[in-house]
């Protein structure tokens, strides 16, 4: 390994009570890069992100975000550092108008002295720029994922998690947030995307890494890893 | 900043001119009744700050209020001091153990963060008890200083300094709301995960506003022993003042400054009225009735009911 990757898990290990939802998942993302985590539902992708993120502790391994030791830092704090994480199901602000959700970022994430325009240039990102005042509540479910990427942006994310932004949306729709994820990674943002539809996920993926039942049982270029008889196992069955 | 000195020089204005008409009347009665509901205004916007704007439900109150009691007589047992500093004594105190509080208990959300606040009032009114140093359990006398100058009656003196409180922590409620800490606030209490992953401190947050919740509750206590002159644990402790800390704010509305203060105002004079020309005991029960009410029928307070919540001013 040449260059420090950006984003590195070490024998990650999660237990909830007598369940092991990780087990020593090693796991790596390079500046930049876009990555597709795929598995099974309960495979433990989601407790991955929170582990990463901070929502979740873990029992064992670590967590390394460019030269620092983050597993013991609180969420907010990985944030400032550039790991930013979207929820599987929107979570606006429902008392707070889209302009004020992306405030909050704005105010405490990104450092000091941003300018308003910063809210205004990731509304016109996500293409949101006509709900700038309306309510969380009178957005559509594409919008709403669309404003969790907004506020994911106002944040300046070095590594954006983004798990399943997708899901139940409409063919078009998920062209639309590709495209946006697309857009969001040519600015420079490695992103992790956790998502069910293959289409997307393959479309979008430099690189794949299956976990199945807490372990990663395949990591590399989309065709090599779909091609692979465990992850064909896995998805398929026998 | 200008536009609060504006709302300051307002705020100063309206309790300027409530003391000067509380003279006019010249019945000390109205500054009893009075001290009373000020004392309600400084509680409930005191509660709000955790309560209405973090979304912290502190069953606690009395807890904090006979902290800062308590506070004020144990000092007053060690040296005559004047009654702001036993209000500074009391804030910190009650500061601090907001403070303790806030670290010990605020991973509980919820419902269990509420009784946890209870559990408070129950162990430290244990050991005001059997603390003899202050009274204990039989009590214990607060003696009014005579003479106070400028004042006409100490009475007089102690509205004056409730006033004061009530006009500060109007004004830093109104200062919270309009900042990044009240933004913080709100994140907090529409979904405190989604805050975290924000990069809002949730947990440096939390604990500020406990801490100011608690230490503005303690100030409004250290005048307490004076106001009843006697005062013993089972009053200091009452729960009355966490069910009408509790219900000011939801009967007026919990989202801004102005709406604990019309609760407490409302509520509060019509307990005094009621408590003159009805009973002491139908007070609370009209507390009560209009909790219910306005949780049922009203859940935005009064002033969603006037359609004054509006949204968080965009500074």
């Amino acid at each position: 390994m040449s260059a420090l990757p950006l984003f590195r898990a070490e024998r990650l290990t999660k237990r909830f009570g007598g369940f092991v939802a990780l087990d020593s998942v090693d796991f790596q993302v390079g500046a930049g890069e876009r990555v597709g985590l795929i598995g099974p539902n309960g495979s433990g992708k989601t407790t991955f992100v929170g582990c990463a993120s901070g929502s979740l502790r873990n029992h064992g391994g670590a967590v390394w975000f460019k030269d620092r030791r983050i597993d013991r830092l609180l969420p907010n704090e990985r944030v400032r550092a550039g790991l930013v994480r979207s929820f599987q199901l929107p979570r606006p602000f429902r008392g707070l108008t889209v302009a004020e959700n992306l405030r909050v970022p704005l105010f405490f994430a990104g450092g000091r002295g941003r300018e308003e325009t910063t809210i205004d240039e990731a509304l016109e990102l996500v293409g949101l720029t006509a709900r700038r005042e309306a309510m969380p509540q009178d957005l559509t479910q594409v919008d709403l994922r669309k404003l969790d990427l907004a506020r994911a942006t106002v944040a300046r994310p070095q590594l954006l998690f983004v798990d399943e932004a997708m899901a139940g949306l409409s063919h078009s729709e998920v062209d639309e947030i590709l495209a946006l994820l697309m857009r969001m990674n040519e600015g420079g943002v490695a992103i992790v995307m956790i998502e069910h539809i293959m289409r997307a996920v393959t479309a979008f993926s430099q690189r794949l890494v299956v976990l199945v039942a807490g372990r990663k049982i395949a990591d590399g270029v989309p065709d090599d890893v779909l091609a692979n008889l465990e992850v064909q196992r896995a998805y398929l069955g026998e | 900043m200008i536009s609060f000195l504006r709302f300051l020089g307002l705020v100063v204005l309206a309790a300027a001119a409530l003391f000067a008409a509380m003279r006019a009347v010249g019945n000390d009665y109205v500054f009893y009744a009075g001290y009373t509901v000020l004392e309600y205004v400084v509680l409930a916007c005191a509660w709000n700050i955790l309560g209405g704007y973090v979304g912290y439900v502190n069953f606690g109150v009395a807890a904090f209020l006979a902290l800062g009691a308590y506070t004020g007589v144990a000092l007053g047992k060690i040296a005559p001091l004047p009654l702001p500093v036993l209000m500074l004594a009391g804030g910190v105190v009650a500061g601090l153990v907001g403070l303790g509080t806030g670290y010990l208990t605020l991973r509980l959300r919820g419902i269990f963060f509420a009784i946890a606040t209870l559990a408070l009032a129950v162990v430290l009114q244990t050991v005001i008890t059997n603390w003899d140093f202050v009274g204990g359990s039989a009590g214990v006398y607060a003696i009014r200083p005579k003479h106070i100058p400028v004042f006409g009656s100490y009475i007089e003196y102690m509205v004056f300094l409730m006033l004061a409180l009530a006009v500060i922590v109007v004004a830093v409620s109104r200062a919270i709301e309009t900042s990044g800490l009240g933004l913080g606030f709100v994140a907090i209490r529409e979904d405190e995960v989604a805050a975290e992953a924000t990069g809002v401190p949730t947990l440096r947050l939390k604990l500020i506003a406990t801490t100011l919740s608690g230490a503005f509750m303690g100030m409004a206590g250290a005048p307490l022993p004076y106001y009843v002159t006697f005062l013993e644990p089972s009053s200091a402790f009452n729960l009355s003042y966490a069910v009408n800390s509790i219900a000011m704010p939801l009967i007026g509305g919990t989202t801004g400054w102005f709406g604990p203060v019309l609760g407490a105002l409302l509520l509060g004079t019509a307990q005094q009225v009621v408590t003159v020309t009805i009973s002491s005991e139908v007070n609370l029960l009209i507390v009560g009735l209009l909790l219910i009410g306005f949780v049922v029928l009203a859940p935005q307070g009064l002033i969603g009911l006037l359609g004054l919540a509006g949204r968080r001013r965009a500074s």
